[in-house]
């Protein structure tokens, strides 16, 4: 009976499939899953902002056009929560004083600053936005809790950071 | 031949033409992609809105004894920070403002301090900003100046604050603090 049903399944699917149907939306969901994958939305390594939590402030700044390196700060239930860029992701206590808790972050500030100061020495340029720390902070968030971050940036010998804004028309 | 049945023989060729229209796959492919990038870029537009600004800080950066060109360093030597740096502190009702050495050796003194309370629990800038340059140029204070936050203060309040001490002109050098207090 079983074998019957599997062999008449497959007639009606060979039947289906031996004649064009034109209105079947397969090739259009390809073209949409292309211009969606290309257009950012999904791969959000095209746009390091999708995927954090971050809410920042609206003021006008100067325009950023070089974030650097870019790094989210937001708090989730008790955990201050960072993300960077590259989609590294950090976390601590909220209200942390122990710098142990940070050597993770540290260690990354570290090794991207090294990095980006290896590709700059390459390619002959000398272009300090780019080893300058962008910190997207969450509205919610008080001072007490990017002070760990700001004393993170001084061990990681970063010495230009900003915050980033929105800008309002 | 009368005009209803002219009439029906139109339509009925109409129906014809309308019902035999195959629609073309490229055709349908094409429109599809170009309405998913007009959906696309709107739902860009909706999920990263604006453009985006930087209010910009630096830590203050201190060379060992060897002497550092500026072609050495990034932190060219613009200000030295001494005593007569001006020191800003935000609380939750009031700005405290004066000199740096004011506020490290004297620190209950009332005559070498100034307050501005906050209006309605918003910090009063634009005073701030009137009686530091009064202040300034009575106290020949120095063109660096520290802004120290307490802890509880909201990161927006402390972002705003630190952007309109910077937009002032008032000093060259406008230092996020941090641990002073």
């Amino acid at each position: 009976m079983r074998g019957s049903l599997w062999l008449d399944l497959i007639r009606r699917t060979r039947e289906r499939l031996s004649e064009p149907l034109l209105w079947f939306p397969f090739p259009a969901l390809i073209a949409f899953g292309l211009v969606i994958v290309l257009r950012g939305q999904l791969l959000s390594g095209f746009n390091h902002r999708l995927g954090t939590q971050a809410d920042v402030v609206h003021l006008m700044a100067t325009p950023l056009d070089n974030t650097g390196i870019w790094i989210s700060v937001y708090q989730d239930k008790d955990q201050l929560v960072v993300v960077t860029d590259d989609h590294s992701r950090f976390s601590w206590p909220l209200g942390t004083r122990d710098m142990k808790d940070l050597k993770p972050f540290i260690a990354y500030l570290n090794k991207r600053t090294e990095a980006t100061a290896f590709k700059t020495t390459l390619a002959l340029e000398t272009e300090k936005n780019r080893t300058r720390a962008v910190l997207a902070v969450d509205q919610k968030l008080k001072y007490i809790h990017i002070r760990p971050i700001l004393f993170a940036l001084v061990e990681a010998k970063i010495s230009n950071y900003g915050f980033e804004t929105r800008m309002v028309r | 031949m009368t005009v209803l049945t002219i009439l029906q023989s139109k339509i009925l060729r109409m129906k014809k033409r309308l019902s035999s229209n195959v629609w073309y796959l490229p055709i349908i492919v094409l429109a599809l992609m170009l309405l998913m990038t007009f959906l696309s870029t709107a739902l860009r537009g909706i999920s990263t809105p604006g453009s985006f600004g930087i209010v910009e800080a630096e830590f203050p950066v201190i060379t060992e004894d060897r002497v550092v060109s500026a072609a050495e360093t990034w932190a060219q030597p613009r200000e030295t920070i001494n005593n007569n740096a001006a020191l800003v502190i935000l609380s939750r009702d009031r700005f405290y403002f004066g000199q740096l050495g004011a506020f490290g050796k004297e620190l209950s003194a009332v005559h070498n301090k100034f307050q501005i309370p906050h209006v309605d629990g918003a910090p009063d800038l634009p005073r701030l900003a009137l009686d530091l340059a009064k202040w300034q140029a009575e106290a020949h204070a120095s063109r660096s100046l520290i802004f120290v936050p307490t802890e509880d203060i909201p990161m927006p309040i402390v972002i705003q604050c630190f952007a309109a001490l910077k937009k002032m002109g008032l000093f060259d050098q406008v230092i996020l603090g941090g641990g002073l207090l």
